[in-house]
């Protein structure tokens, strides 16, 4: 596939790489140090819950994860994003939040469900 | 039977769980664990129901892991060395494994089954031991005789009340 046209995979099924703290996970999607406000305040806008670069990803839920997975993805330099089973582990509200913001988005990105 | 008295647990440094009721687990029974994302579910699980459930030896326990790919890989390579030959690709495949090989067991030992975020759940019909099944789901739900409910009151803590029977129908 041309450089150019390929995706950026986040699949729920494994929503982090990193075990340590957030800011292994900002570095890993290459996040710009002036973006980490605003992962932080969709992630507290979506899930109720603060958070900062020294948090613990295991304290996370399974769906906070998925839900940090997906903005880090959506502020991340990528142009083409590919959701898969987004909504596995996500309650109704917080699967709605994510598809707005998803929607607010001028990347192009593709939702995939039961992969 | 597994019980877990009226307390307030601090589970994580930002996460507090409060056990409202006093929680007997009945075997055979079955457990829906009810509330929302970050409600603690899976914090219960990991962090106050499994360590209690790993020193009996009284009992057999199948985990499924909610995010469960690194399971898998365990899994396949034990099942290379076992059950050479047999293929283990997916969350069903997982549960079949381990059943057939707890159906190998010559005891009569009860089996706890928690499954974190389930997605296919079938006990098996004639098995000589008693079952007790714990899961959580957002999308699937089976028939559970009780539902505990993981209800946030901040988000830096939650409460955990067993509903009442008539709470079960509207569930």
């Amino acid at each position: 596939m041309d450089r150019e046209n390929r995706y950026l995979i986040a699949d729920a099924l494994h929503p982090l790489v990193c075990t340590d703290k957030v800011r292994d996970e900002l570095l890993l999607y290459n996040i710009q140090a002036q973006d980490y406000p605003k992962v932080f305040e969709q992630f507290k806008l979506i899930c109720d819950k603060g958070l900062d670069v020294a948090s613990a990803l295991q304290e996370l839920s399974g769906g906070q994860k998925v839900i940090l997975m997906a903005i880090l993805a959506i502020y991340s330099p990528a142009r083409r994003i590919h959701f898969i089973n987004l909504n596995r582990y996500l309650d109704a509200s917080k699967a709605n939040a994510l598809k707005t913001l998803i929607d607010g988005s001028d990347k192009e990105i593709l939702v995939e469900e039961d992969s | 039977m597994i019980t877990f008295p009226h307390s307030r647990l601090q589970i994580w440094p930002h996460f507090c769980l409060n056990i409202i009721d006093e929680i007997n687990l009945l075997c055979p029974g079955s457990y829906y664990l009810k509330g929302s994302n970050g409600s603690g579910k899976s914090s219960f699980i990991n962090q106050v129901f499994l360590p209690i459930m790993r020193e009996r030896t009284d009992l057999h326990l199948i985990v499924l892991q909610q995010q469960m790919h690194l399971q898998l890989y365990a899994l396949r390579a034990w099942a290379a060395i076992y059950y050479p030959g047999r293929i283990v690709a997916n969350e069903t495949d997982v549960w079949e494994l381990l059943w057939d090989d707890l159906t190998a067991l010559k005891d009569d030992k009860p089996v706890f089954v928690v499954a974190d975020e389930a997605h296919n759940i079938r006990i098996p019909e004639g098995l000589t031991h008693p079952v007790c099944l714990i899961y959580s789901s957002h999308n699937y739900q089976i028939q559970a005789d009780n539902v505990l409910e993981f209800k946030p009151i901040s988000p830096d803590e939650s409460e955990l009340r067993l509903l009442a029977e008539d709470a079960l129908c509207a569930h």
